[in-house]
């Protein structure tokens, strides 16, 4: 039991990884990874919304009829989404603001369809939580990992935080003021993503 | 059967539960965040318009307030304009000269490319507008006059956010305690200028001009308590445009009360469009008859005098 619920969150990590291997939820990532916290702040609030979602379809998935799951997933999905989106609003002004319009966004997000349909459906409560932490985890480590490289390539400064922290400039600030804004227009978010999967599926090929 | 029921059922739960917990939710946070939204938006007047212990009065809902002390200090404005995914919704603060205090772009509000158009709400993109006049405020790579850096790659946010700024300060310009008969008269001949083809010609300093086959002149008359000044567009024979200053004679400043407002309008509709060989012909309400009068006999004077006999 132990064995397989860390087997389950690691291969959500890893083998099952939304945007490296199972290339869903492409949108979000190339949209929104043009900073470093711009990444790492839509996967923390994507993953909040998977755990909840899978936890609510794998304890539903005995009812929930076969050839109607598609809509009720998206029921949940999207009331949920649009739950944390108002108390985030009321009850925390600033982070909403900072959010922004990612958290509507992350209705769209397939991976959490994905993941509904993929484990949760088919897999009782707690595995389907550490999958959903695991997919979490590896969604949102590669969002910071590309959200990085496009800030520091496209803008020059790593970790820029608005209103709070002016970021590190990584290069120097010549390289600042005439960075590699392809990183962060499309081609740049095509490039890195494509840089990124190769890179993974290289390595593990050659660890097993 | 009895399994689509069954199926359908669960759907139909899925669905009136979802909707129940949703409108609980609403109703509990939407009271929140309508106090929010008041109390952030009492910060962002404040935030742009720099003077202590100001109070603010709403004009025009969610668009215009003024700023009070004792007297009447200057005026914030929100104006909006298409960006590149939304709308942009600048809020502006403007002393009583017309001259930008300060501007502020809310993120809550803004929805245009992270990274990049997103950067408008930044300080240092916003803090370029302080102290500009309305002719200032455009892109530099737009006009030779403007004074703005668009962010690097954001181009159309930052046209959008310029276009709003300038545009609100255009808008209500007139609501600025000292919009006076001279800039009144100043931006009818550059607007005259703008949205002519050739350049106007002076015939009578100051209260004659020509462009294309168009006659333009400023005239003056007054009543009991009022001067007007207007400015009279005639082309074909006909009377194509009215411009009306009211005027306060003891304080010099523009009348703008209701009633002043209607008065305008009222003489606008009856002289815009009419020939002028048949301007004896209009007939005015009473209200308006008296000024009316003193109106058209002017028109009628100086047309004859000054215009129709320089066609000959």
């Amino acid at each position: 039991m132990e064995g397989k619920i860390k087997r389950t969150l690691i291969d959500g990590i890893i083998k099952n990884n939304l945007i490296l291997v199972l290339a869903i939820g492409l949108c979000p990532t190339l949209a929104v990874t043009t900073s470093a916290y711009n990444g790492l702040g839509m996967g923390l609030a994507a993953t909040f919304v998977l755990i909840l979602s899978n936890l609510i379809v794998s304890s539903l998935r005995k009812i929930i009829p076969g050839n109607l799951r598609i809509p009720i997933f998206i029921i949940i999905i999207a009331s949920f989404v649009t739950m944390i989106d108002y108390a985030l609003k009321a009850y925390l002004p600033p982070l909403s603001i900072q959010l922004g319009v990612f958290v509507p966004l992350i209705v769209v997000n397939c991976g959490i369809l994905g993941r509904a349909e993929g484990f949760a459906y088919k897999n009782p409560v707690h595995l389907s939580l550490m999958d959903g932490l695991g997919a979490g985890i590896g969604f949102t480590l590669v969002l910071f990992i590309m959200g990085t490289i496009r800030e520091i390539f496209g803008q020059g400064i790593w970790l820029n935080i608005p209103g709070i922290f002016p970021g590190i400039k990584v290069f120097g600030s010549s390289f600042a003021d005439s960075s590699v804004i392809l990183f962060i227009l499309p081609p740049g978010g095509f490039l890195t993503i494509a840089l990124l999967m190769g890179l993974f599926n290289y390595w593990r090929k050659n660890n097993g | 059967m009895l399994q689509k029921i069954k199926e359908v059922s669960v759907l139909f739960s899925v669905g009136i539960i979802s909707a129940f917990l949703l409108s609980f939710v609403y109703g509990q946070t939407a009271p929140v965040i309508s106090k929010y939204k008041k109390e952030s938006l009492k910060k962002s007047l404040s935030e742009v318009f720099d003077e202590p212990s100001v109070r603010f009065e709403e004009v025009k809902s969610d668009s215009l307030w003024k700023a009070f002390k004792e007297e009447y200090m200057g005026m914030v404005f929100k104006s909006e304009e298409k960006g590149y995914s939304g709308k942009i919704k600048p809020i502006v603060g403007v002393d009583s000269t017309g001259k930008i205090i300060k501007v502020e772009i809310s993120k809550a509000e803004l929805s245009e490319t992270p990274g990049l158009g997103m950067k408008i709400s930044e300080e240092t993109f916003l803090e370029q507008f302080k102290n500009l006049t309305a002719d200032e405020v455009f892109l530099k790579k737009d006009k030779e006059k403007g004074k703005i850096d668009a962010v690097t790659s954001a181009t159309i946010s930052s046209r959008a956010a310029t276009k709003a700024i300038r545009e609100g300060l255009e808008k209500y310009k007139e609501f600025l305690p000292q919009y006076a008969l001279k800039e009144f008269k100043k931006d009818y001949i550059e607007n005259l200028k703008q949205t002519s083809d050739s350049l106007p010609v002076e015939i009578d300093p100051k209260t004659l001009w020509k462009v294309s086959d168009k006659y333009i002149f400023l005239s003056e008359i007054e009543d009991s308590s009022s001067v007007f000044h207007f400015f009279t567009e005639i082309e074909n024979k006909k009377i194509k445009k009215i411009s009306i200053f009211i005027e306060d004679p003891e304080t010099e400043k523009e009348k703008t009360s209701e009633d002043n407002k209607i008065l305008k309008e009222a003489l606008k509709k009856k002289f815009e469009g009419a020939v002028l060989k048949n301007i004896h012909k209009i007939e005015f309400a009473s209200e308006i008859e008296e000024i009316a009068e003193k109106m058209r006999k002017e028109i009628r004077t100086t047309y004859v005098e000054q215009i129709r006999w320089r066609g000959k």
